[in-house]
């Protein structure tokens, strides 16, 4: 095997354990049943073993190639299909124990949820891989395949109009207390 | 409400995952690890062949380029294979037509026991399974379209259907080195806009 392969064998070996985890409260996060993301997490690591090939040279690119075939699983699981597999039993099993994974105390947070939930998709996967999954502009860019100065700019459009949002439930809620 | 404030909102609406289900999700990453990667070797190349996407059909498109093009995207352990499609068809209370397939996934399998499988998906006369699966199935919420409530009440029925066709299967974690079934799934044909 030349140094080459068994450099990207080790890089792959390393990287799919190491980002495990994030892609899990990824899924965890934005499907419901939430202990659904241990089929969809299942569903991902195979596809990335499979496509070891094709891990980037550059380790800064690994997580945005990464979370992108996230999103293509996440997608297509939205798109009606639906998959149980033996190899998330255990993972299922333990998800289904946990409330709201990935989330706070999901009722103090109701009006951020609600106000994200009115952003357009695009918005909502730029506000939620770069605040919830913590994943730079630059690297969200390259997930959704979108100019980094596209994503920039929606990205500030989106916080302003949260802001906005947000601004306005609190006032609501100030004047409706007794 | 200004930036920092924002930030601050969304840094404490996030929570990290419990630590037994990060270790359960790395141990899934390994176990996941296919045999060659193991052996210290890289995934075989493969011919990129033209794959339609599914979402991307349109209503002209035949029936049979849509069966073929069912679950090229659903990948599974190089080891295992599946059944040839079984039709799960039905309306929901709306009205709404879904036409969907599903398959049995095995593992550690022989030729005989996707023989057997196989004949008896294709002796069976599926006509009204999808739709007693949608009577019968609980409702579901945000599931307009009744995928969700068919395919809960799927997998108990292909399992069913599975041990029927090869005795002694083991489901899923059952313990057993035998034939298994390690996965069951639908997709269904997207709706036409």
């Amino acid at each position: 095997m030349s140094a080459r392969t068994e450099d990207k064998r080790s890089r792959i070996s390393r990287a799919v354990p190491e980002h495990a985890p994030a892609l899990l409260a990824y899924f965890a996060r934005r499907i419901d049943p939430s202990h659904d993301a241990a089929d969809l997490l299942a569903e991902t690591l195979l596809i990335l073993w499979k496509r070891a090939n094709g891990l980037p040279a550059d380790d800064d690119e690994i997580r945005p190639w990464m979370f992108g075939i996230a999103r293509h699983v996440l997608l297509h699981h939205q798109r009606s299909s639906a998959r149980r597999s033996a190899l998330a039993d255990r993972l299922r099993s333990q998800m289904s124990l946990v409330e709201r994974p990935g989330f706070s105390d999901s009722s103090t947070f109701d009006d951020l949820h609600d106000a994200i939930r009115k952003l357009d998709q695009a918005d909502r996967d730029i506000i939620g891989l770069h605040q919830w999954d913590g994943l730079s502009l630059v690297e969200v860019s390259r997930v959704l395949r979108m100019k980094e100065g596209t994503v920039r700019s929606r990205y500030h459009r989106a916080r302003e109009r949260l802001r906005h949002e947000l601004a306005a439930t609190t006032t609501s809620a100030t004047l409706a207390e007794p | 409400m200004n930036d920092t404030e924002l930030d601050d909102l969304f840094s404490a609406s996030i929570a990290p995952l419990p630590a037994s289900v990060t270790r359960e999700a790395i141990s899934l990453a390994v176990e996941t690890k296919p045999p060659r990667l193991r052996r210290g070797r890289m995934p075989r190349r493969r011919w990129i062949i033209p794959v339609i996407v599914v979402g991307s059909l349109t209503a002209g498109m035949s029936l049979s380029t849509y069966q073929l093009s069912v679950w090229p995207w659903v990948t599974m352990p190089e080891e295992n294979t599946r059944t040839i499609p079984i039709p799960v068809d039905f309306t929901t209370d709306s009205g709404h037509f879904e036409s969907c397939r599903a398959w049995v996934e095995l593992r550690n399998w022989s030729d005989s026991n996707l023989t057997a499988l196989n004949d008896a998906i294709r002796t069976t006369d599926w006509t009204g399974f999808g739709q007693q699966l949608y009577d019968e199935g609980a409702t579901v919420d945000d599931d307009s379209g009744g995928e969700r409530r068919v395919g809960e009440a799927l997998t108990p029925a292909l399992f069913e259907f599975t041990k029927a066709a090869i005795p002694g299967v083991v489901v899923f974690n059952e313990p057993g080195e035998g034939v298994g079934i390690d996965a069951v799934g639908m997709s269904c044909r997207p709706d036409n806009p």
